[in-house]
């Protein structure tokens, strides 16, 4: 299921935690609770988007993020009153940036204090230790007021003994108490609805953490090539073009493993058959995929070193122009900005078409959420400054509370570059509080780095996103996939990688989904489907 | 007659080709722990451009020394910071792992100490079982020690091995010393510490080393035990700067000014974060065979 196979991209792990339960989930229960027929409707808290910033390219309507092709001038406040009680607020999340410098010396630290109206305090883990540093935390009874839910065993109980039940908070137009938490899309609430109950507020993503192909653009235009594909073939004629070993060039950063499966219409992770799941692993087109993955890798168009080398590692074959092509998340447009040595690099996106050229492929939906916070029931007296709390983190893009959020102050933390706000290096250490894993608001568009470019991503969104297959499980919550997932994904992957790269027999492939589903798979995909059935 | 030249130990001197053949064996193994420890330098040192064209890893850089990266890294004070926790932790926790690890490696090697058959199958087992992380934090909670330094100095202050190894080297004492020393009316501690130790110094500092190692290295304990970040030790900062690659800031934040590839600054932590045992090592490195072989073989 991750793309980057070898490599462990924060997306890949954050894709992957949400599906084995970091995210947790479902709308019904585990362990015995047969769930309340899951009726999840009138649980469910409304949705409200926001109104009061008006985006430059509204997106709503295609369920992809808003996109502004710079920052609101004068912003609007969202909050007159700060959240806060006065009395310390304790936060447990993880961090993918390096930890901020301590309060004292900290500005932005001391100026969201005053401005949340309570001193916040934040044990910040790197997010690939966050199972076993939350595991711990659960099993000595320290969890935080807030506190993100990690990957352990059991969620629906653990959740059920330590976490409030914020049901009578937030469902239905109960929510409307918290705007900017009733401005989150629906179905991120799936994460963390357990037997009709709302057990948390999720981190919202969507259509942002779906997989394209990045090209680029300047590349392709100097070359005269077309940046659109027609079928498999137009698809080995870019990549032959884009390939020049002897001036190390490859055309392909890594494998394309996940574009290649668009093409051949595989399902996202999970298919619905009746009242059943049937896993993408069990596809039939599984072995046509492997043939033109192996026929690129043995062509020479990927680069040698995709199976070995670090996720940044693509971004700076893709940024020096080694590799024109290369498979990311739409979220990964900045980044990938940023690693650009020529100042007239340009990024396109590809669509995947089908593999005959009857018609365009449909790419995988991003993951509603990648996680949720909870509450802690030893903070439940305070539960409602903590949902504001929260609230005041989900301020939307646009407003005056976003904009101090990400940025900080102008001046010390941001500097004003033609309207948009830039961070300085100061501000780049002091604002890694680890709010985004607390509470955020629903992801934007936005890439001030280069003008054009929020259209551009705009654009790609809204040609590929309306008609992206959804992953009919995601956010559902699976005991065996927590337990068992990451282990078995782990050998999918290497079975993968090996077919590809010629050192196992396509013929493997149907060997290894044995032993998956003997080994845990079927376990899984009758799990989800129950509770997917309950959900319904 | 010419006479063939000895060397030191009674071996032939070899012929001219075949030390030819060893210098050049030799500098191709050399070569191959010298170059990419250069790359890294190298890296850590080169311009954004320079590292980004080159596809990641720069042998020798070209255009000129960029400290950038270094700036990067040291600016905010969290890293200095760091630097003084972990040089805390390690002095600290090797001198008291150190006391600790001598005495009862002293009195475990005394044949008819009180108890001296079951204490040592104690330290024998835990060799073999691993007490597993809830446990060890649930222990830790229990005495108080979370978000504490002590969290993760104490812990770790006694290793079975090193137990094992410093006991082997006291029982090869000639038992002829000790014997004199109890006629002129030592006490066991004096014994100990007027001549076990004094006799006993490489091993001591092999240990030590392992120890200071040990503690310099370590940042799971930490992670587990330290929910303040001001108390982090350095290799936990360091992490956060290098989690498996994840690039950082660009997709987490807005734009920012520019900072240095993430390459460099993965050479740059591991500068940091080597240096300093660099600097320690070779006052150590003599003892190092000496101590820990005389251990193994009288065992």
């Amino acid at each position: 299921m991750t793309n980057h196979d070898a490599r462990l991209s924060r997306r890949t792990l954050l894709a992957g935690a949400a599906a084995i339960g970091l995210a947790g989930c479902s709308n019904d229960g585990r362990g015995g609770q047969t769930g309340a027929g899951g009726d999840t409707a009138g649980v469910r808290p409304a949705y409200q988007p926001y109104t009061g910033v008006k985006p430059d390219l509204p997106g709503a309507e295609y369920n992809i993020p808003n996109a502004f092709t710079r920052y609101p001038a004068n912003p609007v406040q969202a909050i007159t009153t700060p959240p806060g009680d006065g009395k310390p607020i304790d936060v447990l999340t993880y961090t993918n940036t390096p930890i901020p410098p301590k309060l004292e010396q900290n500005r932005f630290w001391q100026e969201l204090n005053s401005r949340v109206g309570s001193p916040v305090t934040v044990n910040l883990t790197p997010s690939v230790d966050y199972a076993q540093k939350f595991a711990t935390v659960v099993a000595g009874d320290r969890l935080s007021d807030i506190f993100l839910v990690g990957a352990v065993p059991q969620v629906p109980q653990m959740l059920e003994a330590k976490a409030v039940d914020l049901t009578s908070h937030l469902s239905g137009d109960n929510i409307k108490k918290y705007p900017y938490l009733a401005n989150l899309p629906e179905t991120a609430w799936n994460v963390c609805i357990f037997s009709g109950k709302i057990f948390g507020v999720p981190i919202p993503r969507g259509a942002i953490s779906s997989n394209v192909l990045y090209t680029r653009a300047d590349i392709l235009q100097k070359q005269g090539l077309q940046g659109e594909v027609k079928n498999v073939d137009d698809f080995f004629e870019l990549c032959k073009a884009l390939t020049d070993k002897p001036r190390n060039r490859f055309a392909l950063a890594a494998s394309p493993t996940q574009f290649v499966r668009n093409m051949f219409d595989v399902p996202n992770n999970w298919s619905e058959n009746g009242k059943t799941l049937v896993s993408s692993n069990e596809h039939e087109a599984q072995e046509e995929v492997f043939e033109v993955l192996r026929k690129l890798w043995s062509s020479g168009y990927i680069h040698p070193d995709a199976f070995s080398g670090q996720n940044q590692d693509l971004k700076v074959r893709f940024g020096n122009g080694s590799s024109a092509l290369v498979q990311d998340t739409f979220s990964a447009w900045p980044s990938y900005l940023q690693t650009a040595v020529d100042k007239e690099a340009r990024i396109g996106i590809v669509g995947p078409p089908k593999h005959d050229g009857s018609g365009p492929g449909k790419i995988w939906l991003g993951a509603p959420a990648i996680g949720f916070a909870a509450i802690s029931k030893k903070s439940e007296a305070r539960v409602e400054t903590l949902l504001a709390y929260m609230n005041f983190l989900a301020a939307p893009f646009g407003t005056q509370e976003y904009l101090f959020r990400k940025y900080g102050l102008p001046g010390l933390h941001h500097n004003v570059v033609d309207g948009n706000p830039v961070l300085t290096k100061k501000g780049f250490s002091e604002v890694q509080l680890g709010l985004m894993y607390t509470a955020d608001a629903p992801w934007t568009v936005f890439l001030p780095e280069k003008a054009g470019d929020a259209e551009a991503e705009y654009n790609a969104m809204k040609a590929l996103c309306p008609t992206a297959l959804a992953d009919p499980v995601a956010g559902m919550y699976s005991e065996t996939n927590v337990r068992k997932g990451p282990q078995l994904n782990t050998d999918m992957t290497q079975v993968t990688n090996d077919i590809i790269q010629g050192r196992k027999p396509v013929s493997a492939w149907g060997d290894a989904v044995k032993k998956w589903k003997s080994g845990g798979g079927d376990k899984i995909a009758e799990e989800f489907a129950q509770a997917l059935q309950s959900s319904r | 007659m010419k006479r063939q030249q000895v060397l030191a130990g009674g071996m032939p001197m070899p012929g001219l080709a075949e030390r030819i053949v060893k210098a050049i064996f030799l500098t191709l193994i050399c070569a191959v722990v010298v170059v990419p420890f250069i790359g890294v330098v190298s890296t850590s040192l080169a311009s954004p451009e320079e590292v980004i064209r080159a596809g990641g890893f720069v042998l020798f850089p070209t255009h000129g020394i960029d400290l950038s990266a270094y700036k990067s890294i040291l600016s905010g004070g969290t890293v200095t910071q760091a630097l003084l926790v972990s040089g805390f932790i390690t002095a600290v926790g090797t001198a008291i792992a150190l006391v600790l690890t001598c005495m009862l490696g002293w009195a475990l090697s005394r044949r008819g100490s009180v108890g001296n058959k079951p204490l040592l199958l104690l330290v024998l087992i835990s060799l073999l079982f691993n007490p597993g992380l809830i446990p060890s934090y649930l222990v830790i909670q229990q005495f108080g020690l979370l978000d504490s330094l002590w969290a993760v100095i104490l812990p770790t202050s006694v290793s079975a091995f090193n137990v094992i190894v410093v006991r082997a080297y006291f029982v090869g004492l000639p038992d002829a010393v000790l014997d004199s020393a109890r006629i002129d009316g030592a006490s066991e501690w004096k014994m100990f510490w007027y001549i076990g130790l004094p006799l006993s110094k490489a091993v001591v500092a092999v240990v030590g080393l392992f120890y200071g190692v040990g503690y310099w290295n370590s940042f799971f304990g930490a992670l587990l035990y330290l929910n303040d970040s001001s108390k982090w030790p350095l290799q936990l900062v360091l992490r956060t700067y290098v989690v498996n690659g994840v690039e950082i800031g660009a997709q987490d934040l807005g734009a920012t000014e520019a900072l240095p590839p993430q390459t460099s600054i993965q050479m740059a932590i591991l500068m940091i974060s080597v240096v300093p045992i660099l600097c320690v090592y070779p006052f150590i490195q003599r003892h190092f065979a000496k101590g820990v072989l005389t251990g193994a073989v009288k065992g």
